[in-house]
């Protein structure tokens, strides 16, 4: 990390780890925020426990934004503290930065890494890779983005500062979330056919499940609240058949 | 049923871990529903049985995104605590669609402990409510955040077990849906529910459909 020691840069990541760590509706990841830039700040103000301990309320206070990228704010926020920059202006960069790191981040792990990264793990589980591999390889898959983005966000922010927006958007971050997007339906497709294993020799289960498919595919979203009820829904008739004796 | 000591021990903490790992600290996504549900039931003494619950609620929850200020079931130490009762009661359809059921409700239970723990937090972790004596006090005060976090999660494993453990019996004893018809409902609720996930990578109908013919053919070369 530019201008800051080897040993500064493995503490604020491994502090990125807990961000949301104290999570409040106040000040949201602020107070997490402080205790990720601490490492730095104690490097920037050695003898001046004053300022350190202003520097630290001043990046404790509200923030929010995607976790992973967490970093890249950190780091651009280490660097113009490192460039002695106003506070003022810090405060300023803080928050225009906030809402971009907090959609890029949105998009591209909640709303395509980390399906498409699930989706892979349920069709190698579906289609009968042994479950520990299945899971390793999951979370292999999903981690190495995912650590990735925190070690490239802190060094990239370090290294831009005030430019960090600027190689946000020149970044291939948005082609990645396409990318993703791409497996994810790919993968979405493969699952549900494997789902179907278990019935695909009963025409009855078959139907069934192609009907209940094809309703969920239309429901899309708000799929969810639909089959929950389905499944309430079999759980009262099947008590209700065990306890009047019709039960199978 | 649950019965060794140790067992429920070793669930707890693996419970408080998941609380921690879905936001807190690390987010490894190992408190994705069917991972935490598979290794719950490895640690309960059936990892397969863990694995077929994980399946039916990860397909619940492919399509929760949390962005922005929306509200949203607790996945992680519910799971812990459907995997390991459905393991430990042995897999049947009367238990699937029970434990289910309860791990749905539950995981709103999991999601109201969050909010009062976060909204508690304001007192002493905000420097808006709190003067930090300096970075040390800071410091102890997030990490006795995390602390707080995990002793919530394990407080809900543990409760959970128990009352699961102790509806579950009742319930299977007076369960009246045939093993058949269960399975195809059971498959039919996963199909659904994955199909529907098709929608979060908007667009891409085509690929999707490749997806599909791609699964097709490989069950056509199992036989």
């Amino acid at each position: 990390m530019i201008g800051f020691p080897g040993a500064v840069e493995r503490k604020m990541l491994v502090r990125s780890l807990t961000v949301q760590g104290s999570w409040n509706y106040e000040t949201l990841i602020g107070t997490g925020f402080a205790f990720l830039m601490l490492p730095a700040l104690r490097h920037l103000y050695p003898d001046d426990p004053e300022g350190l301990r202003a520097a630290m309320v001043r990046h404790g206070d509200l923030f929010n934004c995607h976790p992973y990228l967490a970093t890249l704010a950190a780091g651009a926020v280490a660097r113009l503290e490192a460039d002695r920059v106003q506070p003022q202006m810090v405060e300023r960069f803080k928050t225009a930065l906030r809402g971009s790191l907090g959609s890029v981040g949105d998009q591209l792990v909640w709303g395509a890494w980390r399906p498409a990264a699930v989706l892979l793990g349920l069709v190698l589980i579906l289609s009968g890779v042994v479950w520990w591999a299945s899971v390793l390889l999951f979370l292999l898959a999903y981690n190495v983005i995912h650590i990735g983005l925190r070690v490239w966000g802190l060094r990239q922010g370090a290294a831009t500062g005030f430019e960090v927006g600027r190689m946000v958007r020149a970044a291939p971050l948005q082609a990645l979330g396409r990318r993703a997007a791409d497996a994810g339906a790919l993968l979405a497709g493969f699952a549900v056919v494997l789902a179907v294993g278990p019935v695909a020799r009963e025409p009855g289960g078959l139907l069934l499940a192609t009907a209940l498919g094809a309703l969920g595919f239309w429901l899309g979203l708000r799929a969810r609240t639909f089959f929950a009820a389905v499944v309430g829904l079999v759980w009262l008739v099947a008590i209700l058949l065990g306890m009047t004796g019709h039960g199978a | 049923m649950l019965s060794d000591p140790l067992v429920y021990l070793g669930l707890v903490l693996f419970g408080g871990w998941m609380g921690l790992d879905g936001t807190a600290c690390g987010q490894f996504m190992i408190s994705r529903p069917f991972v935490a549900a598979t290794l719950a039931g490895a640690i309960a003494g059936d990892a397969l049985a863990g694995a077929l619950l994980g399946v039916v609620l990860e397909a619940f929850h492919l399509a929760i995104l949390p962005v922005g200020a929306a509200r949203y079931p607790e996945a992680g130490p519910p799971a812990v605590v459907g995997g390991a009762v459905f393991a430990a009661t042995g897999p049947s359809a009367g238990a699937l669609f029970s434990v289910v059921l309860f791990v749905l409700a539950f995981e709103w239970v999991g999601a109201h402990s969050v909010r009062y723990l976060r909204q508690a937090s304001i007192s002493w972790t905000s420097v808006r409510s709190v003067a930090f004596a300096g970075p040390g006090d800071l410091e102890r005060r997030h990490l006795g955040a995390l602390g707080l976090d995990f002793l919530r999660a394990a407080a809900l494993v543990a409760v959970g077990l128990a009352v699961l453990s102790l509806l579950l019996p009742p319930v299977l004893a007076v369960w009246g849906l045939g093993e058949g018809m269960a399975t195809a409902l059971r498959v039919g609720v996963v199909v659904g529910l994955l199909a529907s996930s098709a929608r979060l990578f908007a667009g891409r109908a085509r690929l999707f459909l490749l997806g599909l013919a791609g699964g097709l053919l490989l069950l056509l070369i199992r036989g």
